[in-house]
């Protein structure tokens, strides 16, 4: 028994350095795992997967970091082995360029769409005449909206603020 | 029971195809009482459905282990309130609530709409499509996935709910959403029937407004509860992971914001007709979209679809409403002109456009990175994996564009903006948002997210301030009121504006509460002997081992925590007997207004008050804004939504309005 205990208070003596010199390295794990998706779950990251692959995922960043490989390194690493799949963040090339190109090009069309739209309605023709024959309700709903109790007492404010 | 509750949904079933029929054809041949009989035959849907819902209710409650729902969801030892929830928590049973919440809503819309006026042309078609989507709903819990199919050898008890099920959040997170998905179909149905009944004006939004109101915010709520809950439960520190479950219930929700938005050109300019019709349309397409995202497991991957027997379902329902929503909105289209023309681009017509833009460029963004794994694995048969990183720099600019319109839109005049107008608005809050940036930059805000990000939030609050200091200050004056009773009754007479402000004042909450938790986050990891401590931000981390408790079904480990000496917190693991694979994690979370505490305990070696434990240590920012957020939110609807403001409106227009519909007619 005194041997079990000698035996767990050395280990303890040699876990003590490298603890402490692990709490410098798990901001690097993190660093690194967050950048990198589980396989084998659903989305979830290496850094927060509980899953056991996740955990000895983590085990061979914190070795390699511990060996002075540089974050890129690493992760190009993972994807060797596990493809472009294994980021979370799509990496602008190949079939993942996709990705980032959708919404741009929506934008892109949406932006000219309502380009479209705006010379289409500066350009209605009988537009002015039509907005002048709805003259008074469009006096009326100027500023506020077309009920009167609100227009009304708008009216007001704007007398009592003398604008 | 099993039979009873079969019964029930069989006959809404057939009641709701006959509601559909009989409300149609009782318009084409002009006969009242036909469609008079398809509204009773809806009235008896919502009776059938509840007592199906209650069926299943009882089952739960007494235990009978007969149905197998019953048994996969829920167990001898779990709380009556947590058997209760679990109703909702599989497939079928969400389903169900679906369908029940929808019956639900039918009846009220049916009651609010019974008495004569101009909407009354739109009931039948309104029924018929709340019928159809019911019908469907019925079909699927009738013969695909129902919730009351019978195990033939009864087993002793259940097997309970998923683990990451039992929280508070559980309760109320699950019904406000799939509610909220659900509620989209009311202001749909009226789309559906303006387009129908080729009575194109204002009078459908009118009358849908409310419901839309509804819509946005119990789906906002569900959402947030939702990010609240993961918050809570998951353990990563963080509140949204960009999930495509979490995806799909957000996008519905933006189209929504953006609809409740560009009604006000229809109703204040007769501008967008189409672009409304459309904007509802898309916002129910992507709320069944949702539903079945949420309950089939598709965007996992395509082969799981094929899993799912309600997959093929749900498409071929999704592709039919779609069909023939667009048929009839072109068949009408050439009748969906724009009274009026756009005067100027610095004015509030331009300021809703680009807010529409940019509401719908975020859910193009969201829906193409949420599926594009799919169309990446059937096209290439590559695996792509679009997480957070995506997410955050498509959207987050969009977004932080749409806060900073949130300012400038709602002091925008229609129809055109004079130069002394601009000032008069802009001055006070920009010189605002500079005072307080350079405050923040003093305080030691360097980053210049965080500075846009809070700048912003600054301008915009500054904006909302002014117009109720000025209107106070106006009404003050006008009326003589103190300034307090002012303010009360100036938010009770213009509740629609003044509502919709508080709401904005809650988004704004909600912005910088993911600003600040996002880039001022901190983290760190530990592996702690009794009695050894572990700093961050200024939080002293004490660990005194383990304590481990076994209560029924269940066994709970709780790390021993001090926080700087002397607070007492408690992270734990819960490990339930039935999921011994899926151990569940509950959060230490000391929360301030500030900032919250969050403590995760990875693991633990050892027993008992000697045990060393890991745990992961997060110091989030401003997150309790969002929750903060997510109150205000709810209270400024309830203000737009305040009916006594608009009964004493409608008494003042009554005549006018008469006269405009003589006039027309």
């Amino acid at each position: 028994m005194p041997g079990v205990v000698a035996a767990l208070g050395l280990l303890a003596l040699l876990l003590l350095p490298s603890l402490a010199r692990a709490d410098a390295l798990d901001d690097g794990v993190r660093r690194v795992a967050l950048q990198l998706q589980c396989p084998v779950c659903e989305g979830e990251t290496v850094a927060d997967s509980p899953s056991g692959l996740a955990g000895d995922m983590r085990a061979v960043i914190r070795t390699r970091l511990a060996a002075g490989e540089a974050d890129q390194q690493i992760l190009d690493e993972f994807v060797g082995s596990y493809g472009d799949g294994i980021l979370t963040e799509p990496p602008k090339r190949g079939i993942s360029l996709g990705v980032w190109l959708g919404p741009l090009v929506g934008v892109a069309l949406g932006v000219v769409l309502v380009g479209l739209l705006l010379s289409a309605w500066r350009r209605v023709p009988g537009a002015a005449t039509r907005a002048t024959a709805a003259g008074p309700v469009s006096t009326r709903t100027e500023g506020v909206g077309p009920d009167p109790d609100a227009a009304e007492e708008f009216h007001r404010f704007r007398e009592e603020l003398g604008r | 029971m099993a039979p009873l509750g079969q019964i029930c949904i069989v006959g809404a079933f057939g009641l709701a195809l006959y509601a559909i029929v009989s409300s149609i054809a009782g318009v084409r041949v002009r006969n009242r009482e036909l469609t008079a009989s398809g509204q009773y035959a809806a009235w008896a849907v919502t009776g059938l459905i509840t007592a199906a819902s209650v069926t299943l209710l009882v089952a739960l409650s007494v235990h009978d282990f007969s149905l197998r729902y019953v048994w996969e969801h829920s167990s001898r030892a779990m709380s009556m309130d947590l058997v209760l929830a679990a109703f909702y928590s599989g497939q079928q049973g969400s389903l169900l609530y679906w369908a029940w919440t929808l019956s639900i809503f039918s009846a009220i819309v049916l009651w609010q709409q019974r008495r004569p006026g101009p909407h009354r042309v739109f009931m039948p078609y309104v029924v018929a499509v709340l019928m159809v989507v019911e019908a469907f709903m019925t079909l699927l819990l009738g013969f695909i996935a129902s919730p009351f199919e019978a195990l033939p050898r009864p087993p002793a008890d259940g097997v309970g709910l998923n683990p990451l099920l039992y929280d508070p959040g559980m309760r109320i997170h699950p019904p406000m959403l799939l509610a909220g998905l659900m509620s989209w179909s009311v202001p749909f149905a009226f789309a559906i029937a303006a387009l129908a009944t080729g009575k194109l004006d204002n009078d459908w939004i009118a009358v849908s407004r409310r419901y839309a109101m509804v819509a946005w915010v119990i789906l906002g709520l569900g959402n947030i509860l939702g990010a609240w809950w993961a918050y809570h439960v998951l353990g990563w520190g963080g509140y949204w992971g960009w999930d495509p479950v979490e995806n799909v219930a957000l996008m519905p929700w933006l189209v929504g914001t953006a609809f409740i938005h560009s009604i006000q050109m229809q109703e204040r300019r007769g501008m967008l007709k189409a672009w409304n019709l459309a904007l509802i349309m898309v916002a129910f397409f992507l709320s069944i979209f949702g539903t079945f995202v949420v309950r089939s497991g598709i965007l996992a991957s395509v082969h799981a679809f094929a899993l799912s027997a309600i997959g093929p379902y749900f498409l071929t329902f999704l592709a039919l409403v779609i069909g023939g929503s667009l048929w009839l909105f072109f068949w009408r289209l050439p009748r969906l002109r724009s009274d009026n023309q756009l005067d100027s681009l610095l004015s509030r017509e331009a300021s809703f456009l680009i807010n529409n833009l940019l509401f719908l460029g975020i859910v193009f963004a969201i829906f193409w990175g949420t599926i594009y794994p799919l169309v990446a694995e059937a096209v290439a048969n590559a695996k792509v994996s679009v997480g957070p990183p995506y997410f955050k720099q498509v959207a987050g600019p969009l977004l932080g564009a749409l806060i900073l319109l949130m300012g400038i839109g709602p002091l925008m005049p229609w129809r055109r903006a004079s130069r002394e107008h601009l000032l008069n608005n802009f001055v006070t809050p920009v010189a605002g948002a500079v005072v307080g940036l350079a405050f923040l930059f003093a305080e030691g805000v360097r980053d210049p997210f965080a500075a846009i990000g809070f700048g912003v939030c600054l301008f915009v609050l500054g904006t909302i301030l002014q117009e109720f200091v000025r209107g106070a200050l106006a009404r003050h004056h006008a009326t003589g009121e103190n300034y307090l009773v002012a303010l009360g009754s100036l938010i009770r007479r213009n509740n629609r504006r003044y509502g919709g402000y508080i709401v904005h004042l809650a988004m704004l909450l909600i912005g910088a509460g993911v600003v600040g938790s996002q880039i001022y986050q901190q983290q760190t990891q530990a592996t702690l002997a009794p009695g050894e401590s572990v700093t961050l931000a200024g939080y002293t981390v004490t660990a005194h081992g383990i304590d481990t408790t076994t209560l029924p079904g269940v066994k709970v480990t709780e790390g021993v925590l001090s926080v700087n000496g002397s607070e007492d917190l408690r992270p734990a693991r819960q490990l339930f007997d039935n999921f011994p694979q899926q151990p569940s994690t509950r959060v230490g979370l000391r929360s301030t207004p500030f900032e919250d505490l969050y403590v995760v305990l990875a693991g633990w070696d050892g027993d008992g008050p000697t045990a060393k434990i890991s745990l992961a240590i997060f110091v989030n920012p401003l997150v309790s804004w969002i929750w903060t957020g997510g109150v205000l939110l709810l209270f400024g609807t309830i203000v737009t939504l305040w009916p006594a403001a608009a009964v004493s409106r409608r008494h003042v227009t009554a005549p006018i309005a008469r006269g405009a519909v003589g006039a027309t007619s």
